[in-house]
């Protein structure tokens, strides 16, 4: 195990490997993504309830699980860049809060517009919107620490903290909003109570998760391997790699 | 003990919370209406807002003073365990802002038309909660110190970890006093207490390597 | 007590230093020298622990850590001499008794300013209360960063012979000095700077 954090802890080693990886992972991406979509948004059966409008769920719920997926994996960066030191995993969290900020606002944006035909408007106070919303603003706070603790080796430390620490309050935000809501819920919501959803609708579903995770995996190491060029532009192995 | 005789010399921050709450509390009725009935329905949570940006107002208080005259680096360089250093200073921040707030709350309770009632229990959801805000308070505020823009960038990055206090805080008020989540606020109080501490330890020397 | 090997900084896009091997023990005197900017402040912090991002090791041998005054004296402007001093010795050692706060303060000629606040005290006696830990405390190295600067004769006098008598009871002295400092006999210097 250990092994293996040292391996892909080297920057280099990390750069020359992932190379390898990437045009699979952007060939599965493409693949789970498009199959996805065009399953999701053309073939699946539309809701009973929703109508045509449904189909934005496909990007939404997505969206939704991997903005809060992408935090925790940004917070685990982070808790190893901070107890272990180790270098890409500080570039890890640097890397990783801009893709689960844009990932979270994507949730947010594709939630309100399923809001409108749903419930007339474009906002609505539920619990996992606003939970959403709060995961926004974790993310933002993340990203402005980063920026302006400015550029040293160390400087990520603090965002790392953050990060944490917000990964620790996670759980608790969401419970007590989850709460909160189920108080203040009128009679008529019925949101978060969804019937269960036949094959036809979660097998897309199922598949636009995993091209979502794929895109992020994608994404996300295709900019670690530019930020590892960046922060090792001194070395030699970077000279040559840019060079050739 | 330090700290207190801070604050005793210069009482002018705790006077400026103070002032600030009851501004805040005064623009409410002008701005929405200043019927009994619609004030006391907002009022438990007004006051907590305001306590909210209150504390977060008052987060780099002693603080930033501290990084700049050289004291945190010494605190890191001494013997005392950080983290309890960290504790005195979440506590002396409730000191200049928790607590005069908690002693001005019967009067807010009242200009925001709550009964005796609801201001008992006003007082006691806020008696838990502020201290977790100062907690969470110290803890950005030793984040941030040395930043650019560093007074904008605490609010920002603090408020989201403030909103389940606040969720307890007022529908512990708003449901009549149910205990429950007394309890929950208490487990969030002890939690805190035990845990944000350290992390402000850890932020303290990453300040002072800036 | 110190021992630092290939010690290499780089700051802000250029190496402050690099490769610094260098040791101290106990009765040295070790001055560092070099202009504005050379790195000297640096130096200090990583030496106390309290900036990290070099390369190189820093090894200390020491049962307690070291005492640190540097370009910021630690004081509260609210709070009088003498309450600064003790609580910047509580950090450490515990509580101080009024007498022996007053003797360090008198030492350096603060004895009429000891109750009154910083902020109504000059540069030159501020630099002095921060020095006033000298006498109280029972730190083994001291770590002093632009020690005599900013004082007159008699206070650069009197931090002579602090200094001499913590050589003389086997600690060590790590300072930094603008001008050249007279009254210690045989010191160690590492020169800081371009010129190297």
């Amino acid at each position: 195990m250990w092994q293996w954090f040292h391996e892909w802890g080297s920057p280099k080693a990390f750069y020359m490997r992932s190379g390898k990886m990437l045009p699979w992972l952007g060939f599965l991406t493409v693949v789970l993504l498009s199959a996805g979509l065009v399953w999701g948004l053309l073939l699946a059966p539309s809701d009973y309830q929703q109508g045509q409008s449904v189909r934005i769920m496909y990007v939404h719920v997505p969206a939704a699980i991997l903005a809060q997926s992408s935090y925790v994996m940004m917070a685990v960066a982070a808790l190893v860049a901070l107890v272990w030191r180790i270098k890409i995993a500080d570039a890890a969290v640097q890397t990783a809060a801009p893709i689960g900020a844009m990932m979270t606002l994507l949730a947010l944006a594709t939630g309100s517009l399923w809001g409108k035909p749903m419930w007339g408007t474009f906002w609505i106070w539920d619990a996992r919107l606003t939970s959403t919303l709060i995961l926004f603003f974790l993310f933002v706070g993340v990203l402005a620490l980063r920026s302006a603790s400015g550029r040293g080796r160390n400087a990520g430390r603090a965002a790392s903290v953050l990060a944490l620490i917000g990964l620790i309050n996670l759980p608790v935000i969401k419970y007590s909003v989850d709460w909160w809501f189920t108080l203040h819920q009128p009679a008529s919501f019925t949101l978060t109570e969804r019937p269960a959803m036949p094959v036809e609708m979660w097998a897309p579903l199922l598949v636009m998760v995993l091209g979502f995770y794929s895109w992020f995996a994608f994404t996300w190491i295709l900019r670690l391997r530019l930020e590892v060029l960046q922060r090792e532009s001194r070395a030699d192995w970077v000279q040559r790699v840019v060079s050739s | 003990m330090r700290e207190c005789k801070i604050l005793v010399r210069s009482p002018a921050d705790a006077v400026q919370s103070l002032l600030f709450v009851v501004m805040v509390v005064t623009l409410f009725p002008l701005a929405i209406s200043p019927d009994p009935s619609v004030l006391a329905g907002i009022a438990a949570g007004l006051i907590w807002v305001v306590a909210l940006l209150a504390a977060l107002l008052a987060a780099e208080r002693g603080i930033q003073a501290d990084f700049a005259d050289g004291v945190l680096e010494q605190m890191v360089l001494g013997n005392t365990p950080l983290w309890l250093l960290c504790l005195i200073k979440a506590f002396a921040h409730w000191l200049s802002c928790g607590l005069p707030l908690l002693l001005i709350t019967p009067l807010l309770g009242t200009m925001l038309a709550l009964e005796a009632l609801e201001i008992y229990w006003m007082l006691a959801s806020l008696a838990l909660g502020l201290p977790v805000l100062s907690l969470f308070c110290t803890l950005g505020a030793m984040l941030t110190v040395g930043l650019d823009r560093s007074s904008v960038l605490l609010p920002l990055l603090i408020a989201p970890f403030l909103i389940p206090t606040l969720i307890l805080g007022t529908q512990w008020v708003q449901s009549g006093g149910q205990s429950f989540y007394g309890y929950m606020l208490a487990a969030l109080l002890s939690l805190s207490v035990v845990t944000l501490p350290l992390a402000t330890g850890v932020a303290v020397r990453i300040a002072v390597s800036r | 007590m110190l021992q630092v090997n290939a010690l290499s900084c780089h700051r802000q896009g250029e190496w402050l230093f690099k490769a610094l091997d260098f040791s101290v023990s106990g009765g040295e005197l070790l001055e560092i020298r070099g202009d504005n900017g050379a790195g000297k402040t640096t130096l200090f912090k990583i030496l106390a622990g309290l900036f990290d991002d070099f390369d190189g090791e820093v090894k200390w041998d020491l049962p307690g850590p070291p005492l640190f005054v540097g370009h910021r004296f630690g004081l509260n402007a609210q709070l009088s001499p003498a309450e600064n001093l003790s609580f910047l010795m509580a950090l450490n050692q515990g509580a101080s008794s009024r007498e022996d706060l007053e003797a360090a303060l008198e030492r350096f000629n603060l004895a009429d300013v000891v109750d009154q606040p910083c902020r109504n005290l000059s540069e030159g006696q501020r630099k002095r209360v921060a020095l006033s830990r000298l006498q109280l405390t029972d730190a083994r190295v001291w770590l002093l960063d632009e020690a005599f600067s900013a004082l007159d004769a008699k206070g650069r006098q009197v931090l002579t012979e602090l200094c001499q008598d913590q050589i003389a009871q086997g600690g060590a002295v790590i300072f930094s000095s603008h001008q050249p400092v007279e009254g210690f006999g045989l010191t160690k210097v590492l020169a800081l700077g371009k010129s190297l």
